[in-house]
């Protein structure tokens, strides 16, 4: 083995040619601690790999040739798959697994709080897709039914089919399908919608909020990365629960209470409040904060709708449902964000008991 | 734990030389005959879980060209790592070939 030389003395730095600023720049979605450790070696090694690479290409064409791609090399950008590789690690980094080497214990809750997120946010919209297919003979026969275009329907089927597939591919272990799926939910609302519906870069701001808030569990997936650990088994009951739960609602708006559904999102939420609250993990609050946003802006989605409906008998009680799913989700996102800050004070990490194999 | 690919081709890189970021990414593109080739990014990632692991540990650092490459060695417990991962993929490569021979596949 080879011992360690010390460091020689540094050299001036030469000036950095637009490769090297472009990937410094690209360097800047790595956590900082990282960053302070890596970066300098990633850019000199880049720097030697395109610059090899480069000259290597016109090998047979001679020296000088070879020397003219070399310095050339430094003027371009850095290739995709490197810019790939630097986001893929971001990822992992900024919502680490337990076992990730190099990730504070902050991304490492962060990435707790995201992967639940998904596990528990992907089940309600499966839910109601469930609902939907054994309800369609009795919705065919309400008011307004006809109202609804088949594009209405196969938005509304298809998302709902690619949160069920999602879900059970990431229960099953096969996170990798699992994120293909997620793309394809992402991309669903464009391909059914067509011209209609305007890019999401071409989206004012707050639609785009509104839009990144609500397809939150598809994004979550992402934090299910190879250093993830599997999922419980127990899991698996999270569906039926999810059904459960639509058709308890559903049941509660046919007998007395108007606007039941609405109420959904937030009990999801507050479930998960209630388990990081009881065992002080901040996986848990961490998911309970971002679905409680999602129920928020749901909610305030769902109170725009009741508000510009005409004032009729029983708009009242919907309004109230809508304000008092409104009032609950921001009580649990304040807690939720509360209780995550006191204990990161305290330096309490996630427990990872959620998702690990002995969860209980 | 089983190693990944990559992780036992930037290991059995190390074996007998200590080598640098750039070098290990060559060294990994040969020994797979150019099938893997490791980003920058993804060569980082590998690098900090084998660190962090004990597998490998920073070696000496040079200065090239007026930048800085730092070198990497195969510790003790990643060489015992790597000898039993090859004698796992030997026991599997015997095995397939094998049952192949006597099945008359090949």
């Amino acid at each position: 083995m080879t011992a360690v030389s010390p460091s020689p003395s540094p050299l001036p730095a030469p000036a950095a040619s637009p490769l090297e600023r472009s990937y410094r720049r690209l360097l800047r979605v790595l956590p900082r601690g990282y960053r302070e450790r890596w970066e300098d070696d990633m850019v000199a090694v880049l720097l030697d790999t395109e610059q090899e690479a480069a000259a290597q290409a016109v090998a047979s064409e001679g020296a000088q040739r070879q020397d003219e791609e070399f310095e050339l090399a430094l003027l371009q950008r850095p290739p995709l798959r490197e810019v790939a590789g630097v986001l893929g690690l971001a990822l992992r980094l900024h919502l680490a697994a337990p076992s990730t080497p190099g990730a504070s214990a902050r991304s490492r809750a962060v990435g707790d709080a995201v992967r639940l997120t998904a596990l528990l946010g992907l089940p309600l919209p499966a839910a109601y897709g469930v609902q939907q297919l054994v309800l369609m003979p009795w919705w065919a026969e309400q008011p307004g039914w006809s109202q609804l275009t088949v594009a209405d329907g196969v938005e509304w089927v298809a998302g709902c089919v690619v949160a069920l597939l999602t879900w059970t591919l990431l229960v099953a272990g096969h996170r990798r399908v699992a994120a293909g799926a997620a793309v394809t939910g992402l991309v669903v609302p464009w391909v059914v919608a067509g011209a209609q519906l305007p890019p999401p870069w071409a989206l004012p701001p707050g639609e785009l909020v509104v839009w990144l808030v609500l397809l939150l569990p598809l994004l979550s997936v992402a934090a299910w990365h190879r250093d993830a650990p599997a999922p419980s088994p127990r899991w698996w009951w999270t569906l039926p629960a999810g059904v459960a739960l639509v058709f308890a609602l559903w049941g509660l708006e046919q007998v007395r209470v108007s606007g039941a559904s609405f109420a959904a999102d937030v009990v999801v939420a507050a479930f998960a409040l209630g388990a990081g609250w009881r065992h002080a993990d901040r996986g848990w609050l961490g998911a309970a904060a971002l679905l409680g946003m999602l129920a928020l802006v749901r909610g305030v989605v769902t109170w725009g709708f009741v508000a510009a409906m005409p004032a009729e008998q029983g708009v009242a009680v919907l309004a109230a449902m809508a304000a008092g799913v409104l009032a609950a989700s921001g009580i649990v996102v304040v807690l939720s964000w509360a209780r995550w800050r006191l204990l990161a004070r305290l330096n309490r990490p996630s427990q990872h008991a959620e998702v690990g194999p002995e969860a209980s | 734990m089983a190693l990944t690919e990559p992780a036992v081709l930037v290991l059995t890189a190390l074996v007998g030389e200590s080598r640098h970021g750039y070098a290990l990414i060559s060294e990994v593109q040969e020994l797979s005959g150019g099938r893997v080739t490791l980003s920058v990014g993804t060569l980082y990632g590998l690098l900090d879980r084998l660190t962090g692991e004990g597998l490998i540990a920073r070696d000496r650092e040079e200065v090239h060209a007026g930048r800085t490459r730092r070198y990497y060695r195969l510790t003790d417990d990643g060489a015992a790592a790597l000898a039993a991962e090859a004698e796992r993929l030997a026991q599997l490569a015997a095995a397939a070939s094998g049952r192949l021979r006597a099945a008359g596949a090949v």
